[in-house]
């Protein structure tokens, strides 16, 4: 008999598939903190391992659902469904999604982690639908309440409030800012609230005051040093302006000047086209229309095509 | 004909649905007159999913009307109780969903429960129960949360086991659970208990190495003779060294031979014999094949057999804890040949190196070795 010692490697490997298995899993979890309750009709994965109907949660165990979606009781108060096929990482606080499609209901502090995004609610009684898309992209659907997403430096890149859909993708390299939306004057500084991301920036660079009024789109860079005034979360230092508008848009003007919280929404009406793309904090965003919030893919069907732009 | 029940079965199911959405009174008996008691257990965990609170009044009427004997009802009924902080309602459930549900979900939902309470006393009997109907619905890795649940309980091996009575099938996932914890010390004392069942030799194997590569020889030395099934090393008694008849494949753990992965050197197992064929592209210095050995504070001879191609020098050497010794002379016949290890004492390594001499190319040859064994010499005046 003749044997390969690479194969022999191999051989042995083969002889230890649990232990391998579980080898992998390290770290003591006896003292992990309990967090809650998953149930599912059937069974999951829990940790590698798999499970029939319920279980114990423990402060971060990885639950992967298989043909069925299961649901999680957590000690916080939060409600949160795993779809089927799906995968995410569970903490008492927080769940990091790593495959498929979430959904969460009486979020109040609890918040969800996707790609480097952090979704986190506004509003005690949010709930939301998350979903890992193809390429880099993540889905948000707000079903209720109001979400504010952040990038993993922590910036706000998007508000949603009931009803909005959008779809998130971190940039790789550093991503000009690119933005929509009306240019407005406050207080002597120029402020524009995105259409796409409900995000309001306070905007410096030459040649803004022509503007002043119109729909514009505006390139540019975040100045993350820079301190906006307290209407903005950010300051753009701009490189170019792009009229969309011949006139001034009074209408636009005035929804971005009480806040700007319905300015995507209305100028949906107005025209705008839900295929606006935003670039802010490096994660470029486009409304979606209908997606999950219409697709209602929590039913224990595995995730189909993905939305379309 | 199974998709024919199968879309039967998912309409019934939607329909049930239509009609408990529109509400009123009589909507949980109108849904369950659509769908009959075949479905009633999915229905309420569809509900229980998707809308507990309204989930409640339908779950209620299947346990009390429709199925008492519906131990997933019972037991979503317990989990919506749970939920809202009512326990004595949900172990009410959950205890009715045991008494019409001998089979496991009962069991382990209650040891689950029992657990997340910090109830002991009642927490036992659920979890060796839920064991004991495992066995023919999970893997051995499967009983993994069953055990950490056991674990949160119970840190002490023995006492832990004794409440399983001696089940070797949760013996061997406990151990298994404790060496991936990397809890060496709870894992030793429960692999010794279980050195007569070769089944487990994998494991024990497994965690000799652990052992050694955590610096415990001692620990690891009566695992790995239990297991390894080759005559045993007996290290305090001058015999440390392993597989030195290389009648089995280098398992390149433990105390076994390590075989290193090396571009420009190919080596081959064959009964009683390893084979390196050096193709002129390796290292000017590596380790070819290295063995941990635990050495007394005496005199050690290696001898062994082997022979070379035609090159005028081999570059080969042996070495422990990379002293070298001298070169090993060619010869294309099988020849007998001794390293005199030197002197040390505790854990070290037995190595077979090459090194590329002064002034010579590095050599394209075949080595071969066979009957290694290592003695204790009287050596005079040492």
């Amino acid at each position: 008999m003749l044997l390969r010692l690479h194969t022999v490697e191999s051989t042995i490997a083969a002889l230890l598939p649990v232990i391998l298995v579980l080898g992998n899993a390290g770290v003591a979890r006896a003292a992990a903190p309990v967090i809650g309750t998953v149930a599912a009709r059937g069974s999951f994965v829990l940790d590698r391992a798999t499970v029939s109907g319920n279980a114990t949660l423990f402060e971060g165990v990885t639950v992967e659902t298989k043909i069925a979606s299961s649901r999680m009781d957590l000690a916080s108060g939060a409600r949160v469904s795993l779809a089927a096929e799906s995968r995410a990482k569970v903490y008492g606080d927080h769940l990091v999604l790593e495959r498929g499609e979430g959904q969460w209901e009486k979020a109040a502090t609890y918040h969800f982690e996707a790609r480097g995004l952090t979704i986190q609610p506004e509003t005690g009684y949010a709930s939301a639908r998350v979903a890992l898309a193809g390429g880099a992209r993540v889905e948000l659907a707000v079903l209720s309440g109001s979400f504010r997403v952040l990038n993993a430096k922590g910036m706000l890149v998007a508000n949603a409030t009931a009803g909005r859909s959008l779809e998130l993708e971190p940039q790789v390299g550093d991503a000009p800012t690119k933005l929509t939306g009306t240019l407005r004057v406050s207080s002597g500084h120029y402020l524009l609230t995105d259409e796409t991301t409900n995000v309001t920036v306070e905007l410096t660079g030459p040649g803004l005051a022509q503007d002043s009024g119109y729909r514009v789109e505006v390139t540019g860079i975040t100045d993350a040093a820079g301190t906006p005034v307290s209407d903005a979360s950010h300051l753009v230092r701009v490189s170019s302006v792009k009229r969309l508008g011949k006139s001034r848009d009074a209408a636009g003007a005035a929804a971005a000047g009480k806040g700007g919280a319905a300015g995507g929404a209305a100028s949906g009406g107005a025209g705008i086209s839900t295929t606006a793309i935003a670039i802010i904090g490096g994660v470029a965003a486009a409304a979606t229309v209908g997606g999950l919030a219409a697709a209602g893919k929590l039913t224990g069907q595995p995730s189909s095509a993905p939305i379309s732009r | 004909m199974c998709f024919g029940f199968g879309a039967l079965w998912a309409l019934r199911l939607a329909a049930a649905e239509t009609v408990f959405r529109q509400g009123g009174s009589e909507s949980p008996q109108r849904a369950m007159a659509l769908q009959g008691t075949a479905v009633a257990g999915e229905f309420a965990q569809r509900l229980a999913d998707r809308d507990p609170s309204r989930a409640r009044p339908i779950l209620d009427y299947i346990v009390q009307v429709v199925n008492p004997r519906s131990s997933a009802g019972w037991i979503e009924l317990g989990q919506l109780d749970e939920a809202e902080g009512d326990s004595t309602g949900a172990e009410r459930c959950f205890l009715q969903a045991a008494a019409v549900d001998h089979q496991y979900l009962p069991a382990w939902t209650l040891a689950n429960f029992y657990f997340r309470r910090g109830e002991p006393e009642q927490f036992w009997p659920w979890a060796a129960r839920a064991a004991s109907l495992s066995a023919d619905r999970l893997a051995d890795s499967d009983l993994v949360p069953l055990l950490r649940l056991c674990d949160g309980f119970e840190a002490d091996p023995e006492r832990l086991l004794a409440h399983f009575a001696g089940a070797r099938r949760i013996q061997a996932a406990y151990l298994r659970f404790l060496i991936a914890e990397s809890r060496l010390d709870d894992a030793q004392k429960v692999a010794l208990k279980m050195t007569g069942d070769h089944s487990n030799d994998p494991y024990l194997i497994d965690l000799a190495d652990r052992q050694l590569r955590a610096g415990h020889p001692e620990s690891a030395v009566p695992l790995w003779n239990a297991a390894s099934g080759l005559p045993a090393i007996e290290p305090a008694r001058g015999r440390p060294l392993f597989n030195g008849e290389l009648t089995q494949a280098p398992m390149n753990l433990g105390f076994d031979w390590y075989v290193m992965r090396l571009d420009g050197i190919e080596p081959t197992w064959r009964p009683g014999e390893l084979v390196f064929d050096i193709l002129g592209s390796q290292p000017e210095r590596c380790v070819m094949l290295e063995q941990a050995v635990y050495l007394i504070p005496v005199s050690f001879r290696l001898r062994f057999d082997y022979k070379t191609g035609g090159s005028p020098s081999s570059g080969i050497h042996w070495a422990l804890n990379s002293e070298e010794g001298p070169e090993i002379a060619p010869s294309p016949d099988w020849r007998e040949a001794a390293f005199d290890l030197p002197r040390a004492k505790g854990m070290s390594t037995l190595q077979l190196i090459y090194r590329r001499a002064p002034g010579t190319a590095r050599i394209e040859e075949r080595i071969e070795i066979r009957r290694l064994i290592l003695e204790r010499v009287a050596v005079p005046g040492r």
